[in-house]
């Protein structure tokens, strides 16, 4: 079990075991991504740098410098040299801040895990010279800072997250619509939540995202709880977000939870991973950086074509 | 349908607890403040009804355990249902009343049986109704006077007009009867035996083993109890024998009769005055000194009949000295005849005493005593006898001699005409005895032919006419009986070889032999006097010499006497009315010493005293036995009327079994002597005499650990006079009807089991990783985190960093 996140020097959620053992992983995008500055990510562009990327034909306007001499002795046409271009890497977060987060204690509730995670991942983005930008949402958008690569970023970032009141209600798919066109093209997208909401809507507003050309990852938030039922006895469930309670014998109930939320998971990690975005389930009771390790790891061990 | 303890019903309330804590429950809810809604209201709407039912049909279970819970302790019983199958059924009782002599003593101002009715009575009251009721009476032989019968009045009619008898306690045979009735009855799964009963030592000590033996047969859940009456006071003076040796006695010869008087207190009775009457004459009297507690006297008197006919004996004790007054007198019916005629036939006469074959037979019948009492009167002694002797050389005799004779003794005659064997052959069918001596003129072939010839030549003996005729009007005439007749020849057995080889005899003629009758073979009812040791001695004297006896094809033939080598010596059977004897040795001292020793004497009068029928039979007996007199075969229409002592005339017909006619008298309850007339032209009439058992005079009564050594595992409880509530107790805790409280528990207890395990069922927790399998394929894709919660595990123990 994660231990509750208490404030150190750092901020409330940023952990220097955390970082330190995700030293080594960087979050990559799956594809080539829009950057607004030279950095360590292909660009769908091309442009002049050092990998070489093809020739094309000079028309004029072009700089006669770049004009391959070797291509015209051998040819006799003036043929323009042209190079791979790298761009930096702009994520943003999209968090889920309603009442339904706020399920668990300490550490491994979910609002705390997730606050976590995104202050980690800035820290991630941040530290390699990308942009790091955050939403915060419930059923519409709460908060939203634009892409930065300042380090004061982070620090604003727990510190905003420390603070964030919760509300009610969560409208996913109506959040992620209007979202959308805050956040450029081919860019990182990460939305953390529970994702208490119809699968279809959802699925509605991340093609939006894919419309644009974004790298989408899921990062599902879940309790311990929420997955296992371990409840015993009669017990009075008060449904957050406003939900109207619900007493039962938590105990005959919990096969047929079970099954309903297995189907649940099951619908809704294949359909966001048929429309290409990532699903990476989150248990609360896990710790933040084994969580974010294979995924990272994945990505960068991904090969990246032409796109 | 009822309750034992219908006050406990009361917690049936105990039923209603699984509903209040159902609905208290509902009202305890933990508080949870959950996310996933979605899925609780989706597993909620799919489950609803289920949990519903589940949660009704587990708390219905649970209230009606509980219900049957409250229902067994109270106790249900139900008088209607039959539930012997689940081992719990009707309980029948058995009220078995002892109304033997020893119940007629006074207790208080009213006899015991008295005293018993009125507690049996009480006890029929308090059972419950609809009990089936069956009452008996234990005196011999145990009758079941009802059976079976839930009418309350009934049983208590059959219980007031119960009889009293003088008869003896018969627990073997109530107990037997108990038995019969219960298996007649098998429905009945509960059985109470209430035997009521004054418990008289002598008489349970000697049932004991047969009574505990009878209890163990009867079924599982009887229960025994011995309901004693009359503890106190077991001073009695009684006369328990009265005895003779012969039951026809001549007139105005004297006869001895022994009387034994028994003291049955717990204190010595001095002056103890014994007298003998003669009819209603007392014609001897005497005054034992001292009779110790316990003790007995036997005393012996010489007395005679001074008219032919038949008279009672009797012995009388004080009178009104016991608790018990019927015992003070004993009784028995002697028959006085002028004469009791003995021919012996001598086949080898001689002119001085001893000389002759018989003669040593005539001194035994016939002794010269003169008229020394003082003799006469040791037992050990042979007492004079009724017989008028008639000696004839075998040659001379003739159809007249035999006619009269009621014993004829043959001594070593080797033959006699074909006449006068076949008048010998109808006497003896006719009723009178023949002994055979053998002997050195015997041709052992011929001797055997010549009683043969007797008999008609297709070798079956002819019916007399009256005899058919009788049996074919009374239906009795058996083919088996028919059959038998038909093998039957006079003698025993044949005359075979000679034991002992006369060569040897004549070289060692003054040495003993082996040969002696064996005092290991004592086993016919005529030896048994020998079985006392001091007697056992008589038997060891020499045989020189005998023939052999040869038993082939004779079954009807019995073996008095054997000798040592294991022979038969002596041997007799049933020839018709009378009897033959066949001696294989002489009757003087040539072959044998028997007439100079003491056996020859003893064993020569017990002989003929059994042969002659009339001499044998006594006309007495122990009430409740059956007592059977004979009739000629002409008599067999006649009327008989039998008069009680007390009155009571009762009609009976002559009965026939084996082409014989008798009156038989069963079912007697009274001590006295009986009149039998006899409607025959004259009318004549016949006496017989009932006494009280030996063993009902004896009134000392069994205590609490006497019963307990008899009966070591409670077979037979003793619920003492004193404790009448004790009875009570019994009644309730073992009252009749079905006790439902062993199968309400047992259904209890299986819904109470049914429930658990129910419950569990519905409640069943699969195992995680079987219950998300999705989750767990999810988790091979998305990483340890899924794999974690699929496995159950921590994922900080998975995974290395």
């Amino acid at each position: 079990m994660v231990k509750a996140a208490k404030s150190s020097a750092l901020g409330r959620y940023l952990d220097a075991k955390i970082l330190t053992r995700l030293m080594h992983v960087r979050l990559k995008a799956r594809g080539r991504v829009y950057g607004d500055l030279a950095g360590d990510h292909k660009s769908p562009l091309t442009g002049f740098a050092v990998e070489f990327a093809g020739h094309r034909g000079y028309v004029p306007g072009d700089n006669i410098k770049h004009i391959d001499w070797r291509v015209y002795y051998k040819q006799g046409r003036y043929c323009i040299k042209q190079y791979e271009a790298e761009t930096n890497l702009i994520a943003h977060v999209l968090l889920d801040c309603s009442e339904s987060m706020m399920y668990g204690e300490g550490g491994a509730q979910k609002w705390a895990y997730a606050s976590q995670l995104a202050v980690t991942l800035s820290h991630l983005v941040i530290a390699k010279r990308d942009k790091f930008g955050l939403g915060l949402f419930d059923d519409k958008v709460v908060e939203f800072l634009p892409p930065s690569q300042s380090m004061f970023r982070i620090h604003e970032i727990d510190k905003r997250l420390a603070g964030q009141q919760t509300s009610e209600k969560t409208d996913l798919a109506r959040v992620l619509m209007d979202m959308a066109p805050r956040c450029g093209k081919r860019r990182v997208i990460m939305i953390v939540s529970d994702f208490f909401d119809d699968v279809d809507n959802i699925i509605k507003g991340l093609q939006r995202f894919r419309y644009d050309g974004h790298d989408v990852i899921l990062f599902h938030i879940l309790h311990r709880d929420e997955l296992t039922f371990p409840f015993d006895g009669n017990i009075r469930f008060e449904g957050l977000e406003g939900l109207p309670e619900l007493k039962t014998d938590a105990q005959q109930l919990r096969d047929a939870y079970r099954k309903n939320f297995e189907e649940y998971l099951e619908s809704f990690s294949r359909s966001a991973e048929r429309m290409g975005a990532e699903y990476v389930l989150m248990d609360t009771s896990v710790p933040v950086d084994v969580a974010l390790l294979r995924p990272l790891t994945a990505r960068m061990q991904a090969r990246i074509g032409r796109g | 349908m009822g309750f034992l303890f219908p006050g406990l019903l009361a917690l049936g309330a105990i039923a209603s607890v699984p509903i209040v804590i159902h609905l208290l429950n509902r009202q305890r809810y933990k508080h949870v403040r959950w996310a996933a809604m979605k899925f609780l209201y989706d597993a909620m709407r799919e489950e609803t009804r289920r949990i519903q039912y589940k949660d009704w049909l587990l708390m219905a279970l649970r209230a009606l355990a509980c219900l049957l819970l409250v229902l067994a302790i109270a106790r249900p019983v139900s008088r209607t249902l039959d539930l012997s199958v689940m081992g719990e059924g009707r309980r029948a009782a058995v009220i078995v009343i002892d109304n033997s002599a020893s119940m007629r003593r006074i207790s208080g101002s009213e006899t015991l049986l008295a005293l018993a009715k009125r507690r049996a009575l009480a006890l029929v009251g308090e059972l419950p109704p609809q009990t089936p009721v069956s009452v008996i009476e234990a005196t011999r032989p145990a009758t079941v006077l009802l059976a079976h019968s839930t009418d309350r009045h009934h049983v208590e009619t059959v219980i007031e007009e119960m009889f009293q008898s003088d008869g003896g306690t018969d627990v073997v045979g109530s107990l037997r009867k108990t038995e019969e009735i219960f298996r007649t009855n098998p429905t009945v799964s509960g059985r109470n035996v209430f035997i009521f009963s004054d418990l008289q030592q002598t008489v349970w000590r000697r049932d004991a083993a047969s009574a505990l033996r009878q209890v163990q047969a009867m079924e599982e859940g009887t229960r025994c109890f011995a309901i004693q009456v009359g503890v106190e006071g077991a001073e009695n003076l009684a006369v328990v024998d009265l005895e003779t040796d012969f039951h026809e006695v001549t007139v105005a010869e004297p006869f001895e009769v022994r009387v034994t008087v028994m003291n049955g207190g717990t204190e010595s009775a001095s002056d103890v005055t014994v007298d003998v009457m003669m009819g209603e004459t007392q014609v001897a009297s005497r005054i034992v000194d001292v009779l110790e507690p316990g003790g007995t006297s036997k005393q012996t008197f010489l007395i005679e009949a001074d008219s032919p006919g038949e008279h009672v004996v009797s012995a009388v004790v004080d009178r009104g000295r016991g608790r018990l007054a019927v015992d003070d007198t004993r009784r028995m019916v002697v028959t006085a005849v002028e004469q009791v005629e003995a021919l012996l036939v001598d086949g080898e006469p001689g002119d001085r005493f001893g000389e002759g074959e018989v003669d040593y037979l005539d001194a035994v019948l016939a002794p010269d005593l003169g008229t020394d009492s003082e003799v006469l009167a040791d037992e050990d002694q042979i007492a004079t006898g009724p017989f008028k002797v008639t000696k004839l050389p075998g040659d001379e005799l003739g159809l007249e001699d035999i006619q009269d004779a009621d014993v004829i003794v043959l001594g070593n005659v080797p033959f006699i005409r074909d006449d006068v064997a076949r008048a010998l052959d109808r006497r003896v069918r006719d009723g009178a005895g023949l002994v055979v001596f053998l002997g050195e003129k015997i041709q052992p072939e011929a001797y055997t032919e010549l009683f043969e010839k007797a008999v008609p030549a297709n070798g079956t003996h002819k019916k007399g006419k009256a005899v058919v005729q009788a049996e074919k009007e009374l239906g009795t005439s058996g083919k088996k009986a028919d059959e038998k007749s038909a093998v039957e020849t006079l003698l025993p057995a044949a005359v075979g070889e000679k034991l002992v080889d006369e060569t040897d005899v004549a070289k060692d003629e003054d040495e003993d032999t082996d040969l002696y009758l064996s005092p290991e073979y004592l086993d016919h009812e005529w030896m048994r006097f020998f079985r006392q040791k001091k007697y056992k001695d008589y038997l060891r004297v020499p045989v020189k010499q005998a023939w052999a006896l040869d038993l082939k094809d004779r079954d009807d033939t019995h073996i008095v006497a054997r000798y040592s080598t294991g022979a038969p010596a002596i041997v007799e059977k049933r020839v018709g009315e009378g009897r033959v004897v066949l001696i294989g040795t002489t009757a003087d001292l040539d072959w044998n010493q028997w007439f100079t020793e003491q056996l020859g004497p003893i064993l020569f009068k017990r002989i003929v005293m059994a042969v002659i029928p009339a001499m044998a039979t006594s006309k007495s007996a122990d009430v409740g036995r059956q007592v059977r007199i004979r009739l000629p075969a002409t008599e067999r229409k006649v009327g008989i009327k039998l008069l009680s002592p007390d009155d009571q005339l009762k009609t009976v017909q002559p009965e026939m079994a084996n082409g014989k006619v008798a009156m038989v008298f069963e079912g007697q309850r009274l001590a006295g002597t009986y009149r039998v007339r006899i409607d025959t032209a004259p009318p004549r009439e016949e006496l017989f005499a009932l006494n009280v058992e030996t063993d009902e005079s004896d009134l000392r009564a069994l205590t609490p650990d006497d019963l307990s050594d008899l009966f070591p595992d409670g077979e037979i409880r003793l619920v003492s006079e004193e404790s009448e509530a004790e009875l009570s107790s019994i009644l309730r805790g073992k009252r009749l009807g079905s006790e439902l409280w062993w199968p309400v528990l047992f259904l209890a207890l299986m819904i109470f089991i049914g429930e658990l395990l129910l419950g569990r069922w519905f409640t069943k927790e699969a195992p995680t990783a079987d219950a998300l399998p999705r989750i767990a394929r999810l988790g091979r894709r998305v990483g340890p985190a899924g794999a974690a919660v699929a496995r159950g595990t921590k994922v900080e123990d998975e995974v290395h960093v």
